[in-house]
């Protein structure tokens, strides 16, 4: 696949995300002139590019959505329901377009039924109000309009794989033009561009149809667009001709055509040259500047990256470990220089690696809407906490699981509307997705206003499944769990949504991946929430480095509260935990000496690092406190990947290994040891 | 690359006249130095131009023009046609744009 293609696809992409949220904001205010304009420049982005890049038939299909909406627009049609579950259709079509240049039989079967409605509304668009149609003024005057548009394509135009042939044609279809090509000097180099286009124009499309022809060149292109009095306009295309720009047959051809009163527009006051004013020149600067605020990086570049400030902190350590073994006052002065910088650098790139969770949760509002429709319920999604950023990688695998926590929110939480109004609920259920960074982890909640949990059916499906025995009744929390148990479902019947006892645990093990935790809350009649607690990043973690007889082991510091010295005589055991005396109460540990099998003396006097998972507090008991590390995690390998207890390694100043500690997986271990 | 036919001043362009080919052609063409004559291409092989084919067309065409003679675009395809036109008038085509204006 070529670059350019490449490209194409990551910005066709996004702009058909911004095609789908538009619909779904128009959804409920059909009339948001905004809305409609951001779902308009979706589609003619990807009609000329993709015309640029060789996906003709993409191209072709998406100009039947930009004419729906350019109508839409033009206030010549009102958008329906209908138009929108239709053009959500198309979306999904275009989704499909994008994978090949070259569309297969049954996809072009496809477009041309979905073109076919479309066009029931595009040849018969029905008028809208009259209050909307002059509201929109502006862009649709009455009768046509005049204008010069003055065009320099950017030296690079060729290289950039944009093409200024098809902006010509998309301007011939717009009205009646003269057109003048020439070049500025001689091309040193024929690969660079040295055209100028000067067009003169008459059109009943308006000024934003013109600046939309060019709307993904404008940054890089000079576009000088100005309306003309009718009179201007005479003139100019009497210059043109007269210095042999225009042919005498097309000069005459567009003076009938001159519309013989003015346009109702701004015009100029006098005779003024066609030049950009000031403020226009500060305008394009101002967006180029704009444009230079962000650039797309392959995902590649920025784990190459990432790999490397991993490997820079390791030989810091290693630089560090030297400074100290060789007590040199110079190594150690560029010791901490060399650490200052590769801390400031390992946040830079944490920082680029980060996205704001609102381009996932944006793609749940159509599932919710969908599906919501497809199960007969009125629901509402409710998001906060977008701009809550975390790490690509692990926002890349989050939007699966989340998906189906939707879903069963949805299929099994939300209630049917007859049987909230009758538990006196309002009919519309709620599905609320926030994201939140709490002690330095991701935070997300899923949370419903349903049915909730039904324990006694959980009970009574485990039971049968032999998760629970008979004589066995867990606590309400920890019936609510079962439910992340492999095969478990309580559903009476399997649906298309969910129901089919795969998920939960699926959604557990993702989560868990991600070094992540679930917790479920339930109350009856009240509705669930779920709570997904994740690290920010999977690269480097801050940690705590201990030591059992040597071995070395981190601690991730964000669960870290406190050390206290303990001594192996205090110790006692209750219910296979051992439990330690902290303030004024007991807290539950293990040694990692006797955890993973550590041979070699135990001291007299232990230090115990207190840590939390949630409201849990709990100790790890071990030889000594190293002190604070920047851990690069690495995998494990295959043969270590179900160690318990251990989410990664790292690799030490001095080469050894540190394996690093899954406090939460721990925990869990003491728990059910304690059960 | 096929060299112009100096004999006949006649050259029949490739099908694809794009970014692809500019700079092969515009080597051909320079490297042997254009014949001081007027000059027809025939276009009739062409079903795919570019802005950057366009723009070398154009370029070969203000060259004989600054040097008196002619280049003609013969048998031209209809896809093409209006594509071609532009950069068929009498007139050298690096002279600047007459100043517009936007209202008298």
């Amino acid at each position: 696949m070529s670059d350019s293609e490449t490209v194409f696809r990551e910005e066709a992409a996004e702009h058909l995300e911004n095609l789908e949220q538009a619909l779904l904001c128009l959804d409920a205010a059909p009339n948001d002139a905004e809305q409609i304009n951001i779902a308009f420049r979706a589609m003619h982005t990807i009609k000329g590019s993709s015309g640029m890049v060789g996906f003709d038939h993409l191209s072709e299909f998406t100009h039947h959505l930009e004419t729906l909406f350019e109508r839409v627009r033009s206030g010549r049609l009102g958008l329906t329901a209908e138009i929108i579950n239709l053009v959500l259709e198309c979306k999904d079509q275009i989704d499909g377009l994008l994978r090949s240049p070259v569309p297969e039989s049954g996809q072009i079967e496809s477009s041309l039924a979905l073109v076919g409605r479309l066009q029931q509304f595009t040849e018969v668009a029905s008028p809208v109000s009259e209050q909307r149609a002059n509201s929109d003024s502006d862009d649709q005057s009455a009768g046509s309009g005049c204008y010069s548009i003055f065009v320099r394509p950017a030296a690079s135009a060729f290289t950039d794989g944009m093409d200024l042939l098809p902006l010509i044609r998309e301007l011939q279809g717009l009205g009646a033009c003269g057109l003048s090509l020439r070049l500025a000097g001689v091309p040193e180099d024929p690969e660079l561009c040295a055209l100028e286009l000067q067009v003169l124009i008459i059109t009943d499309a308006g000024e934003n149809a013109l600046r939309d022809v060019f709307l993904f060149v404008c940054e890089d292109w000079q576009i000088d667009l100005h309306p003309l009095s009718p009179d201007a306009f005479r003139h100019n295309l009497d210059r043109l001709s007269a210095a042999g720009w225009l042919t005498d047959d097309n000069a005459w051809a567009l003076h009938a055509l001159v519309p013989t009163a003015a346009p109702d527009r701004p015009q100029a006051s006098d005779q003024q040259a066609l030049r950009p004013t000031s403020a226009e020149q500060t305008s394009n600067a101002s967006r180029v500047a704009e444009s230079e605020l962000s650039i797309k990086v392959p995902q590649r570049k920025l784990d190459a990256l990432m790999d490397q400030v991993g490997e820079l902190v390791i030989l810091q350590a290693r630089l560090d470990q030297l400074a100290i073994s060789r007590e040199d006052e110079s190594i150690g002065e560029l010791a901490e220089e060399l650490d200052r910088l590769s801390n400031n650098l390992r946040e830079t790139t944490f920082d680029i690696r980060m996205l704001p969770i609102g381009s996932t949760f944006g793609r749940f509002r159509r599932l919710v809407r969908d599906l919501s429709r497809e199960l007969g319920k009125n629901v509402a999604l409710e998001t906060a906490g977008a701009g809550t950023e975390l790490d690509k990688v692990v926002l890349d695998k989050l939007a699966d699981p989340l998906v189906h926590l939707l879903r069963n929110s949805l299929d099994h939480g939300i209630e049917m509307p007859e049987t909230r109004l009758a538990a006196g609920k309002p009919e519309k259920g709620t599905i609320r997705l926030e994201a939140a960074h709490e002690q330095g982890r991701i935070i997300i909640r899923i949370s419903d206003d349903g049915a909730g949990l039904d324990a006694a059916r959980i009970l009574e499906k485990a039971r049968k499944n032999g998760l629970v025995p008979e004589d066995v009744t867990p606590d309400t929390d920890a019936i609510y769990n079962l439910i992340f148990e492999p095969g478990f479902s309580t559903a009476a019947r399997v649906s298309d949504v969910s129901g089919r006892g795969v998920g939960m645990d699926v959604v557990r093990t993702s989560i868990e991946s991600l070094q992540g935790r679930v917790q479920l809350q339930s109350e009856p009649g009240e509705g669930t929430v779920i709570t997904i607690s994740l690290p920010m990043t999977l690269a480097i973690i801050d940690g705590l480095m201990v030591a059992v007889s040597g071995e070395r082991f981190v601690i991730p510091l964000g669960v870290v509260d406190e050390c206290i010295e303990t001594r192996a005589s205090e110790s006692s055991r209750e219910d296979g935990s051992r439990l330690i005396k902290h303030r004024d109460g007991l807290v539950p540990s293990l040694r990692l000496r006797e955890w993973f099998a550590v041979a070699g003396q135990q001291p007299d006097i232990e230090q115990t690092v207190i840590v939390h998972v949630d409201k849990e507090r709990f100790g790890i008991t071990v030889d000594e406190v190293i002190g604070h590390s920047q851990t690069v995690i690495k995998s494990l390998g295959r043969l270590y990947r179900d160690a318990e207890g251990v989410m990664g390694a790292t690799i030490l100043g001095n080469g050894g290994i540190a394996m690093i500690l899954d406090v939460a997986e721990l925990i869990d271990d003491i728990n059910s040891t304690a059960v | 690359m096929t060299l112009p036919d100096t004999a006949e001043g006649v050259w029949s362009a490739p099908e694809a006249l794009t970014i692809y080919e500019v700079r092969k052609l515009e080597a051909s063409f320079s490297g042997s130095g254009l014949p001081r004559r007027d000059w027809l291409f025939d276009l009739s092989g062409v079903n795919e131009i570019d802005s950057a084919g366009l723009q070398w067309l154009l370029a070969v065409r203000n060259r004989l023009f600054t040097a008196g003679y002619r280049l003609v675009f013969v048998n031209v395809p209809s896809a093409i046609a209006g594509i071609i036109e532009l950069i068929s008038l009498e007139i050298r085509q690096n002279e600047p744009f007459p100043e517009l204006v936007t209202d008298v």
